[in-house]
C-alpha cells in the first residue's frame, strides 16, 4: 500500500471559490488562494509538472491523478486544501472553510474525478469558532471520501486549550484524525510566524515553522487532551517530526519534576504519541544522510509515527518514485503507506480499480 | 550516572540502629543521622508517625532528606471542559532538593513511576511512655477513645527489613542536565 498523506489541491483561479461561497461573502472580498508573501528559493514556486495549461499549479485533478496515482504508483492520495488563513471577520473565515469543503466535494472528490475513491479529502474547519467547526464536521462526516479534519497551524490559543475540546470530541466521535497544516500566510491577524517575531527571509520562516507544530503538540499533551478524548489522533501534516523529538525529551524530563502541575497528563509525555499522534514526513524532516535518517526514525519510533507525503504541487514536492528508497524495507513500507492506510482505514479492496488485483 | 544503592557488606552485623529518643524529633521535624556502613539517613516525624529515608536520591545522588515535604495533586476530569486538580497527601511527599522529583515517603516510590525508588527503612519506637493527648478541657466521662502517642521511646531503624531490601536498582536512566 502506497499513500500520499498530504497533497494540496487548489482552485483553478482565486475567484473560483466564490461559486461555493454563500452570500454575502460571495459578493465581497476574498483573500488570494495562493500566497506569495515570501520569495521562495525557486521560481516558479510550484513543482515541475504540476501546472496545467491554465490555472494554478495543483488545480487540475486529472493531472494530479496522472502524476501521483499513475506515474507515482500511489494507491491513495489524501487531499489537504489550504483555506487562505485567519481572517478578521470570523464569519467570512467560517464561510471560506465551508466553501472549500463544498468545492472539494464537487470537484476532486466527485464521481467524475474520483471514480475509484483513491482521492480522500480533508474537512476544513475553523477551530477557533467551535460551534461552526462542529457543524462542519457533522455535515461531512458521513461522506465516503472525507477521511480527516483539517485545522490551521497558526492559532491565537494553542490547541490544548479547553475552548477546542468540543471540536476534538466531535472529530474523534466520527473517527476523523485532525490534521494540522500551515494555512499559507493569511491576511494579517495571525501572530508572527515565530514566537519571537518576524523572520526576514523565506528560509527562516520555512525552517522555523515546524517549531510551532511542536508547541501545539506540547499544548495537547500538557493540557491532558489525549486523556480527555481517548480516540483523538492529531496528524502534524507540515513537518515537525524532527523538532518534536528533542522537545519530547525535554518534556519527559521536566514532567518528572513538574507532573504535579498537570496530573491529567498521567503518563510520560512522549508515550502519548503511539496512540494519538502521527507526523507527515517532509523532505527535510530528519538528518540528511539516509543512514542517519534511519537512525533518527529509530530513536523516535518513526516507523510507527511517520507518513510519507508528496506535498504536491508545492515547490518542495517529494515524488513518490524512489522516495525513502534507502530506508530498511519494513520501515519504508510503513512510512510510504502502511501507517496512513491504518490511520485512514484504507484498503486495497476499497479501490475498485485495484480490486481485481487483490 | 545512575546511583546504585550500596549493598550491605556481607560481614556487617548491624541489623538495626538506635537513633535516639523519639522525643528528639517532634512532629513536623526531621533529623539526618549517619549510620556506619549505610551513610546518611533522614528520620522524619510526620504527625507522630516516623519514617526513615536514605539521604541519596536515586536520580543523581542528591541529598533527598533536605528536600521539601509536600503533598501532590491528582486530576479530576470534568466532561466538556478542562480538568481540575485536587491537592492530596499533604506532607507525605518528599521532593529531592536538586531536581524536585516527588517520592512517596511511605514506600520510597517516585510518583512518576518507572519503578524508581529511594531507599526507605522501617522505623519503630521501643519502650517509652504512652501518654494521652493533653486535656482539651472537655467534660470527662464521654465514651470517646483518645489516640495514644508514644513519647520518649527509643527510635529504632530496621536496616535489614522488608523495605530496605527493596533498594533502588535503576538502570538505563540517562543523566539529567536539568
Amino acid at each position: 500500500m502506497r499513500v500520499d498523506a498530504a497533497m494540496h489541491p487548489v482552485v483553478t483561479k482565486s475567484s473560483d471559490l466564490r461559486t461555493w461561497l454563500k452570500e454575502p461573502w460571495r459578493s465581497t472580498g476574498l483573500p488570494e488562494a495562493v500566497n506569495r508573501d515570501l520569495m521562495r528559493p525557486k521560481t516558479p514556486w510550484y513543482a515541475e509538472g504540476s501546472k496545467p495549461a491554465s490555472g494554478f499549479a495543483g488545480s487540475d485533478p486529472k493531472l494530479a491523478r496522472r502524476v501521483l496515482l499513475e506515474e507515482g504508483d500511489l494507491d491513495y492520495v489524501v487531499l489537504l486544501p489550504l483555506t487562505r488563513g485567519m481572517m478578521p471577520n470570523l464569519r467570512r473565515e467560517v464561510a471560506t472553510a465551508a466553501a472549500t469543503n463544498e468545492w472539494l466535494a464537487a470537484t476532486w472528490l466527485s464521481p467524475e474525478h474520483n471514480p475509484d475513491g483513491r482521492f480522500k479529502g480533508t474537512i476544513r474547519i475553523v477551530p477557533r469558532s467551535p460551534r461552526d467547526a462542529i457543524v462542519e464536521i457533522e455535515r461531512w462526516a458521513g461522506h465516503p471520501h472525507f477521511v480527516q479534519v483539517g485545522v490551521p497551524l497558526a492559532t491565537h490559543l494553542p490547541y490544548g486549550r479547553q475552548e477546542y475540546l468540543p471540536v476534538w470530541e466531535a472529530a474523534a466521535r466520527h473517527g476523523l484524525p485532525v490534521a494540522v497544516h500551515d494555512d499559507g500566510g493569511g491576511i494579517g491577524i495571525e501572530f508572527p510566524p515565530t514566537c519571537v517575531g518576524y523572520p526576514t527571509t523565506f528560509i527562516e520562516a520555512f525552517s522555523m515553522r515546524p517549531f510551532n507544530a511542536a508547541i501545539q503538540l506540547s499544548s495537547l499533551i500538557c493540557e491532558g487532551v489525549f486523556e480527555q478524548v481517548k480516540d483523538l489522533v492529531f496528524v502534524f501534516a507540515d513537518g515537525s517530526f524532527d523538532v518534536a523529538g528533542p522537545m519530547l525529551w525535554r518534556l519527559d524530563k521536566d514532567w518528572k519534576a513538574a507532573r504535579s502541575d498537570i496530573p491529567w497528563t498521567e503518563h510520560l509525555p512522549s508515550s502519548y504519541l503511539k496512540d494519538h499522534v502521527r507526523f507527515v514526513l517532509q523532505r527535510w524532516d530528519g538528518p540528511g544522510g539516509s543512514d542517519d535518517l534511519a537512525k533518527a526514525l529509530d530513536i523516535w519510533n518513526g516507523a510507527e509515527l511517520v507518513m510519507y507525503a508528496s506535498n504536491y504541487p508545492h515547490w518542495d514536492y517529494l515524488p513518490p518514485q524512489g522516495a525513502l528508497a534507502d530506508l530498511p524495507g519494513q520501515t519504508r513500507d510503513a512510512i510510504m503507506g502502511g501507517n496512513a492506510a491504518k490511520l485512514y482505514r484504507l484498503n486495497q479492496a476499497a479501490a475498485p480499480e485495484m480490486a481485481e488485483h487483490v | 550516572m545512575p546511583v546504585q544503592a550500596t549493598a550491605l557488606p556481607a560481614t556487617l552485623e548491624i541489623r538495626s540502629f538506635v537513633v535516639g529518643s523519639s522525643a528528639d524529633i517532634p512532629p513536623g521535624q526531621r533529623k539526618i543521622i549517619n549510620i556506619p556502613g549505610i551513610g546518611e539517613v533522614g528520620v522524619f516525624n510526620i504527625r507522630g508517625e516516623f519514617f526513615a529515608v536514605r539521604n541519596v536520591c536515586p536520580h543523581q545522588g542528591g541529598p533527598m532528606c533536605r528536600g521539601k515535604l509536600t503533598g501532590t495533586t491528582r486530576a479530576c476530569f470534568i466532561p466538556g471542559t478542562r480538568p481540575e486538580l485536587e491537592y492530596i497527601r499533604d506532607g507525605e511527599i518528599l521532593r529531592c532538593p536538586w531536581h524536585a522529583w516527588e517520592f512517596d515517603i511511605r514506600t520510597g516510590e517516585a510518583l512518576f513511576g518507572e519503578r524508581t525508588r529511594v531507599v526507605v527503612y522501617d522505623v519503630h519506637v521501643e519502650g517509652g511512655e504512652q501518654v494521652p493527648p493533653p486535656d482539651n478541657g472537655e467534660a470527662p466521662g464521654n465514651a470517646e477513645i483518645y489516640p495514644v502517642a508514644v513519647q520518649g521511646g527509643r527510635l529504632v531503624i530496621e536496616l535489614g527489613g522488608r523495605r530496605a531490601s527493596r533498594m533502588a536498582t535503576r538502570s538505563g536512566e540517562s543523566a539529567d542536565a536539568g
